[in-house]
């Protein structure tokens, strides 16, 4: 075993794991007196796994073609790492008044996180799917987490259940691509002929991942999972491990199936216009936010598998350049439902946003900003997300579906701005609650990020992510 | 023989500038300033331009052969491909006319105005808008493209739009700025399709290039849009128009005389003249008379080698032009405000301008055009001074007597009179201002017919007619404005009705009386162009010497000898002796008619009038064509603007467009929402399904790539 090669390719996974499992030592130890501690514990040990990728961002192989990093998976990895670390120290005033603090919901946000890591690294079926298991069966407690709600109870175990089977559609997948080309190794996989069982597995592998990712037709769950879990939990699921599912999504594609793109472009073409089609009018009718927000996300799913069906010299770096801006402004988005609390609880419905620009203005600005930012509108920084996506797919041809992502965007502006309308004109409804120090800080980051200062930012991504995307 | 480039510039810029600086700066320089820069801009302006027509056509000789034209380059405006446009100041014989005619009569019109807005709040304004209008409507004359024609006729349009509507708490008054405008636009687009046709044709709106190629009669030296076979010329060639086979003169000549028909208020466009009368007086005198709405037959002159090549379009220009005279005449004839009498009658005297220019006698249109400004202005101002003095009464039929309160008034009244029934002898040279002109029109238009032109014998005819009805209406006006006793002295009490002064109150006790001296040097100044315009200019113009006046700037083809065939045998010409004594004698006629029902048997006139009788109410009522219009066209937009509104906007455009969409998008919002039951085994059979479509289009594709 080569500890070098490990190093310079796993650091930061190695460092998640060792320190996740300390922490559950702690926590078995301290019991209670852990849970505050341990969440801004956990929330410094991502951002750590952030430093570590960003600090070793070339990569290697490793573990025998196992495991490979470049600099495209190790800055998805940053960015997924931070996401979570913010998601987790967001979570923390809801924890603690909703009395739900516990030190396992850190250490499941940890785990969650190594098991994204585990898939961005992977270059071998085994490895992802090792990846996605960590990450699932975390997220599936996660979202069960307020146990003694029947809505959070009642989401976990459809996520738990749709889950498993999608997860038993990627294994048996796994097993027929194995079988048909003899290896589970993207790149052995990538020299296979791509005969008919390859393609019986392909099917398997895409419609497990893009339930993963939460794409339509495959999106059932989303609503109804996003609406019962608790919402902290609904901030980290729609940002980190919405970014690494896609990317995973990107790289098996690309990396093991990018000769075969013919026969799968179609098909991400369909997933993609309807996610868009599906995420655009489903959301119209909703008064949930939380609800509103599945759907929001499965529109703009839809619009990074554009990127995806693009190709990967084309559509690889506006993947990850649109992932980044919609998992950041995500954050910013459920920090204001985070920030959504009456006394007697937790307020979720759109109509309470009413008068919002007169009670609290910032808020109101600054949902107003990452909404628009969403909602594709210059100069924001969502607006530049789908410009590149838009543009990834006109340059690889695909006319259609831009048009109907055009379309898409037009329709989904209905329920954007509706929120907004409700916030700038609606009556005047008694205040929020304060709002604790890390929502608001993070809520402004997140506001400020989506200003086009964030332009010059994604000009360096598009440059750091474009070179390194290349078939061996 | 033309000023120095400075001072010319001087005469189309400054007011121009004069008008920005009234106009924006209002509010810091006062009133009084305003005026002072306004009128001493104008009235400089006036002198300079009054000293070079002088000096241009008595200062030296020109070659009759060589066209003599002086182009200031100011800025290229326009430069797209093919396209260009410059702003330019184009001096030649056409041009220097127009500005002595523009400027003098304005910077007069400007220092009248001194005394008749006196009472009016918004005097800077005012001064503006008129100062506005004069470097508009130079612009439109000094351009040396269509474009920048274009512009200035635009601009016209506005300033009048504007000054009509001056008092704009009128409702009259806003409605009639509102027709005008419209009406306009009707002409306008005619004139718009017209420069496009122009430039269609012969890749260009630049005069010169364009007018050339007519003359050479080829196209070598321009580039056509439209390709034309090989050896097509400019006067031989046709386009596709509406399906049919157009020779592109005549296509290019009909649209733009459709422009000068809204502008010059012909026939069928004219419904907006009597209603400008809703603006200031001294507006009427100077837009409405004496100079915009000339600016069509000055277009038609201007671009005289396409008449002179499109017969057909210039036997319409003739028609309509022939038609209006004795039309606005007869109208003029019944009606009894006394400003549109007037107004009608310059509606008739354009109808005079526009046949002569559609017979060929460009030249006499023009020598028209330059009389008339002044003797109409002075008929104008003369009105308005009436008015003034009568304290806003405008009803001739509240009138009478005036003359003893406003000697001077009745004077001038009297020579603009005089001037415009074009009373003269006959092969000499005692005359009014109108004699020459108007005389000269006639003959041509019967030489003219002679010759065979189309509608010149009915031209000479209607003209004949018309200047019986013109001698008619006019001492009409005199003898029920300024003779016989005063109507019953009640008008002081309602005249404030209809009154655009807010604050006007006179201590006068209702007597009228006679303006003060500002208002009163314009008209003498006037009267003097009145009287002696005519004399002055008329070999210039069209004697024996306008070959060298024009200097090219009017084209006559070869066979166009109108202007030399307009004398009696015994002078070269081929007109039989009495044509020329017959206007003499309508005119002496319909004196006599009007002494006799007017001034001797004071009331025949009311009494013909309250009988009525079809025709005098078809007169009076002008035809009905605004009740014809309102029936047709305003009620016919209005129908179709409802069916647009109501049919193609609501229940198609907004039945399949916003409300069509955003039901769809609530119904396919619904139809998820029902699909999405929350039952697990619902959703794990539509993943199941999904693997299945997926499987499918995988399959088939690669079926397909084998």
């Amino acid at each position: 075993m080569n500890w070098d090669e490990i190093f310079a390719a796993a650091t930061p996974e190695l460092y998640l794991a060792f320190a996740g499992l300390i922490a559950v030592v702690l926590g078995a130890v301290l019991r209670e007196r852990f849970a505050t501690v341990s969440i801004k514990a956990g929330a410094l040990i991502l951002l750590g796994a952030c430093a570590l990728s960003l600090f070793n961002i070339e990569g290697g192989v490793a573990f025998n073609g196992l495991w490979e990093t470049d600099r495209f998976t190790n800055l998805a990895k940053a960015v997924c790492y931070f996401c979570a670390g913010v998601a987790l120290l967001i979570a923390e005033p809801y924890l603690v008044k909703e009395r739900l603090i516990r030190y396992e919901y850190a250490l499941l946000v940890i785990f969650a996180s190594l098991g994204m890591g585990i898939t961005l690294s992977a270059n071998d079926l085994m490895t992802l799917y090792l990846g996605i298991e960590t990450l699932s069966l975390s997220s599936y407690v996660l979202a069960a987490f307020n146990r003694d709600s029947q809505r959070s109870s009642e989401a976990g175990l459809k996520y738990f259940v749709l889950g498993a089977l999608a997860s038993g559609l990627i294994l048996y997948g796994s097993s027929l691509v194995y079988g048909f080309s003899g290896s589970t190794n993207y790149d052995a996989i990538a020299q296979a002929e791509f005969g008919i069982g390859l393609v019986f597995g392909l099917v398997l592998l895409i419609t497990g991942l893009a339930f993963k990712v939460s794409a339509a037709p495959l999106h059932v769950w989303t609503p109804d999972v996003y609406e019962g879990a608790p919402t902290p939990v609904v901030a980290f699921f729609a940002s980190a491990p919405k970014l690494a599912s896609m990317v995973v999504f990107a790289t098996i594609l690309f990396e093991a199936f990018g000769n075969a793109i013919d026969q799968w472009q179609d098909v991400i073409l369909i997933i993609s216009g309807a996610s868009m089609l599906i995420g655009a009018f489903g959301a119209l009718r909703q008064t949930n936010l939380k609800r509103l927000f599945a759907y929001s996300s499965i529109g703009n799913m839809g619009y990074a598998l554009i990127a995806l069906a693009a190709g990967e010299d084309i559509g690889g770096p506006a993947l990850l350049v649109y992932m980044v801006i919609y998992a950041l402004s995500q954050l910013g988005i459920f920090g204001v439902l985070l920030s959504m609390r009456r006394r007697g609880g937790m307020v979720e419905d759109i109509s309470e946003l009413s008068g919002l620009s007169s009670t609290m203005p910032w808020l109101a600005v600054c949902m107003t900003a990452l909404v628009f930012s969403v909602a594709g509108i210059p100069p924001l920084g969502g607006f530049f997300g789908k410009l590149v996506v838009f543009q990834a797919g006109v340059e690889a041809g695909l006319w259609p579906i831009v048009i109907i992502g055009v379309i898409a965007s037009v329709v989904s502006l209905g329920y954007y701005l509706r929120i907004i309308m409700i916030m700038w004109g609606g009556d005047k409804l008694a205040p929020f609650e304060n709002m604790s120090g890390t929502v608001g800080i993070t809520v402004s980051a997140a506001t400020i990020l989506a200003f086009p200062v964030f332009t010059v930012v994604i000009g360096w991504m598009m440059s750091l992510a474009g070179g390194s995307f290349s078939l061996g | 023989m033309t000023l120095p480039d400075p001072l010319i510039l001087f005469i189309v810029l400054a007011p121009g500038i004069a008008a920005a600086i009234a106009g924006l700066f209002q509010r810091f320089i006062g009133d009084r300033v305003a005026m002072l820069v306004t009128t001493i801009t104008v009235g400089s302006a006036g002198i300079l331009s009054l000293y070079q027509l002088f000096a241009y056509a008595f200062g030296g000789h020109h070659d009759a052969h060589h066209h003599f034209q002086h182009v200031i380059h100011l800025a290229r405006w326009i430069d797209v491909g093919q396209f260009h446009a410059d702003w330019a100041i184009r001096v030649d014989a056409m041009s220097i006319v127009m500005m002595a005619v523009i400027t003098s009569v304005s910077g007069l019109v400007h220092l009248y105005s001194w005394g008749y807005m006196s009472e009016d709040p918004h005097k800077a304004r005012f001064f503006s808008y008129l100062s506005l209008f004069t470097f508009m409507m130079l612009m439109l004359v000094t351009g040396d493209n269509l474009i920048q024609i274009f512009f200035g006729w635009e601009g016209v349009g506005l300033a009048s739009y504007l000054l009509i509507g001056f008092w704009f708490h009128k409702d009259s008054a806003n409605s009639a700025s509102i027709k005008a405008f419209v009406t306009n636009r009707v002409g306008d687009f005619g004139l718009a399709l017209g420069i496009m046709a122009a430039f269609f044709v012969f890749g260009t709106v630049e005069l010169n290039p364009m007018l050339e190629a007519i003359k050479e009669n080829t196209f070598e030296h321009v580039a056509p849009i439209v390709s034309f076979a090989e050896a097509a010329t400019p006067r031989d060639a046709s386009i596709d128009f509406l399906g049919y086979g157009v020779p592109v003169l005549e296509l290019i000549g009909v649209l733009l005389f459709i422009g000068a028909m809204g502008k010059s208020a012909q026939f069928f466009l004219h419904v907006w003249l009597p209603d400008a009368m809703e603006g200031p007086t001294p507006v009427s005198a100077l837009i409405h008379a004496a100079t915009m709405v000339t600016a069509g037959v000055y277009l038609v002159c201007l671009l005289s080698p396409i008449y002179e090549y499109a017969p057909y379009a210039s036997g319409f220009i003739a028609l309509i032009g022939a038609v209006t005279a004795l039309y606005a005449a007869t109208v003029g004839m019944a009606q009894n405000d006394i400003k549109r009498v007037i107004a009608f009658s310059t509606c008739s005297q354009l109808g005079y301008m526009f046949f002569a220019a559609g017979v060929g006698a460009y030249q006499a249109a023009m020598f028209h055009l330059f009389t008339h400004a002044f003797f109409k202005a002075l008929l104008f101002l003369g009105a308005g001074s009436v008015i003034h003095g009568m304290h806003h009464e405008q009803d001739m039929r509240r009138m009478g007597g005036v003359a003893k309160y406003m000697k001077i008034t009745y004077a001038a009244m009297l020579i603009g009179t005089i001037a415009i029934i074009g009373l003269g002898i006959p092969h000499t040279k005692f005359g009014f201002a109108g004699f020459f002109s108007k005389d000269a029109i006639i003959e041509t238009a019967f030489a003219a017919g002679i010759s065979g032109v189309s509608f010149a014998q009915l031209a000479f005819w209607f003209g004949i007619i018309a200047a019986l009805l013109t001698s008619f209406y006019s001492w009409r006006l005199i003898y029920m404005t300024f003779h016989g006793p005063m109507a019953e002295s009640n008008h002081h009490d309602d005249a404030h009705e209809d009154d655009g002064h807010e604050d006007d109150h006179h201590a006068h006790g209702g007597k009228p009386h006679e303006s003060p001296l500002v208002m009163l040097v314009p008209l003498i100044l006037l009267s003097v162009g009145a009287v002696f315009a005519g004399y002055f200019f008329y070999d210039a113009f069209v004697g024996h010497h306008y070959e060298e006046f024009w200097s090219g700037a009017i084209y006559a083809a070869p066979e166009n000898h109108v202007l030399h065939d307009k004398y009696d045998v015994a002078h070269g010409g081929i007109n039989p002796g009495w044509v020329f004594w017959a206007p003499l004698v309508v005119t002496i006629l319909g004196f006599l008619i009007a002494t006799f029902t007017y001034l001797f048997n004071r009331g025949l006139g009311k009494r013909i009038a309250d009988t009525g009788g079809p025709l005098h109410a078809l007169f009076a009522n002008k035809w009905y064509f605004d009740e014809i219009y309102q029936a047709t066209f305003v009620r016919g937009t209005k129908v179709l603007g409802d069916f647009f509104w109501k049919v193609g906007d609501r229940k198609i455009i907004d039945g399949f467009g916003p409300d069509g969409l955003s039901g769809l998008a609530k119904w396919g919002a619904s139809r998820l929402s029902a699909m999405h039951t929350g039952y697990l085994y619902h959703y794990a059979f539509v993943i199941l399904g999904a693997a299945a479509v997926f499987g499918a289009v995988i399959l088939i594709n690669v079926a397909g790539a084998n």
